[in-house]
């Protein structure tokens, strides 16, 4: 779990969920642009100086264990991260919404799923845009794209940041929401610790990790 | 090779590229750099599911020219999984039919785009070689192993063909198995013959 404590001990941290696209501008200025896919989850963590090696290089170790090679599961559910993944919603218990996302849905619209068991009343929020979903059983993390009101059907159509990955199923199953998420990475950057006082670790550069597909 | 595709309607897609590979004595291939499986109708009118295995890592630039071209292309492949990497070696790769398709998609649905020529075939061809390559940097401990599988155009292929037949046993035999005619060719054709010497007894 050092990679865990790399998340919870960050100084900086970016995420970089965006596709990769290209893109051309002609010399009369029309731009085109074409999605390559590659909508994975990217984190940029910068460890701050400082901590004391008798007390974090058991972790440390951990680190140089996992290397490039190993992956490990990390959530951002640290009650201090709450105002970054925290569910914005109006439900008292997002938890008992479910997820489906069916063959016929994977033929029109990749990109959304369907979302059952509202609680509340219609006209409830039930998501915020840039809510933090996952299936429960799925590795996969998506966020929300614009603002969910609960409307006169038993279910609707929710539009999420990219792609569905899990296989398209009749089965709902419920969805983890806000800090509950997770997500597989693997370190992609990994940079080298050294000891730059007595007892003091320092860091030659960021972490970088990316989800595992 | 491609049919007509207009996209002039469209400021934005979303593509991806499929590969199918048939390898003899293993089968058929099929992959893809897409995010989820994809099926694609094939010539036989039966849709073929192309995997996301994520060994597709690019695939070099394509000439289109309206006469037909003899360009080579080179799909660069992922050598971490030692389980294809394996399959790779154990199999005549050389020689394989290659058909690479590409896919536009709707990128706000990532739904393919209902129009003609899509999906489209970007390039038919064979492996002519295969590459496996293995990088490694000492000083900053970065390394990278790759599979390069370059493969020529049917076109290039026609232009090699070897028309008629060559003036050896094997060739002969092919054509004619119980044909012995050229059986002493490959002994005679190193042979200096000094025409009008007498014959040594």
């Amino acid at each position: 779990m050092s990679f865990q404590w790399i998340f919870d001990n960050a100084e900086t941290l970016s995420i970089n969920k965006r596709p990769i696209v290209s893109q051309t501008i002609s010399r009369d200025q029309h731009v085109r642009s074409v999605s390559r896919g590659g909508a994975v989850w990217r984190f940029t963590i910068k460890m701050p100086d400082g901590k004391r090696w008798s007390e974090v290089r058991g972790l440390i170790e951990g680190i140089d264990q996992a290397n490039l090679l190993s992956s490990e599961t990390v959530n951002l559910g640290k009650a201090a991260y709450n105002y970054i993944v925290g569910y914005r919603g109006a439900a008292a218990d997002p938890t008992t919404m479910t997820f489906k996302y069916t063959a016929a849905q994977a033929a029109s619209d990749t990109t959304k799923f369907e979302l059952g068991s509202m609680p509340g009343s219609a006209g409830t929020v039930l998501f915020r845009a840039g809510d933090f979903v996952q299936p429960t059983g799925s590795t996969s993390v998506y966020t929300i794209v614009a603002d969910v009101v609960k409307g006169a059907n038993p279910t609707q159509l929710v539009k999420v940041n990219r792609g569905i990955l899990s296989t398209p199923s009749d089965t709902a199953v419920t969805l983890k929401v806000g800090s509950a998420v997770n997500w597989t990475v693997i370190c992609t950057s990994c940079p080298q610790w050294s000891l730059i006082a007595y007892d003091i670790v320092g860091w030659s550069g960021e972490f970088q990790f990316q989800e595992v597909l | 090779m491609s049919t007509s595709l207009d996209l002039t309607s469209y400021k934005h897609v979303q593509q991806a590229s499929f590969v199918r590979m048939e390898v003899p004595t293993y089968g058929i291939i099929r992959f893809s750099n897409h995010n989820v499986p994809f099926n694609i109708v094939e010539q036989d009118s039966i849709a073929y599911t192309y995997l996301p295995m994520g060994i597709l890592l690019g695939i070099s630039e394509l000439n289109n020219e309206l006469q037909p071209s003899a360009s080579d292309v080179t799909i660069s492949l992922s050598a971490i999984d030692q389980d294809f990497v394996a399959a790779m070696m154990n199999y005549a790769l050389k020689g394989s039919r290659v058909t690479i398709r590409r896919v536009f998609f709707n990128s706000d649905t990532g739904v393919a785009l209902n129009i003609s020529g899509n999906p489209s075939i970007r390039f038919k061809g064979i492996i002519a070689n295969y590459s496996f390559n293995d990088e490694f940097n000492q000083f900053n401990n970065a390394s990278t192993t790759t599979v390069s599988v370059s493969c020529s155009s049917i076109v290039k292929v026609l232009e090699q063909k070897i028309v008629g037949q060559k003036t050896n046993d094997s060739d002969r035999k092919y054509f004619y198995p119980a044909d012995t005619g050229f059986n002493r060719v490959a002994a005679i054709v190193t042979s200096n013959f000094d025409f009008g010497k007498k014959l040594n007894t």
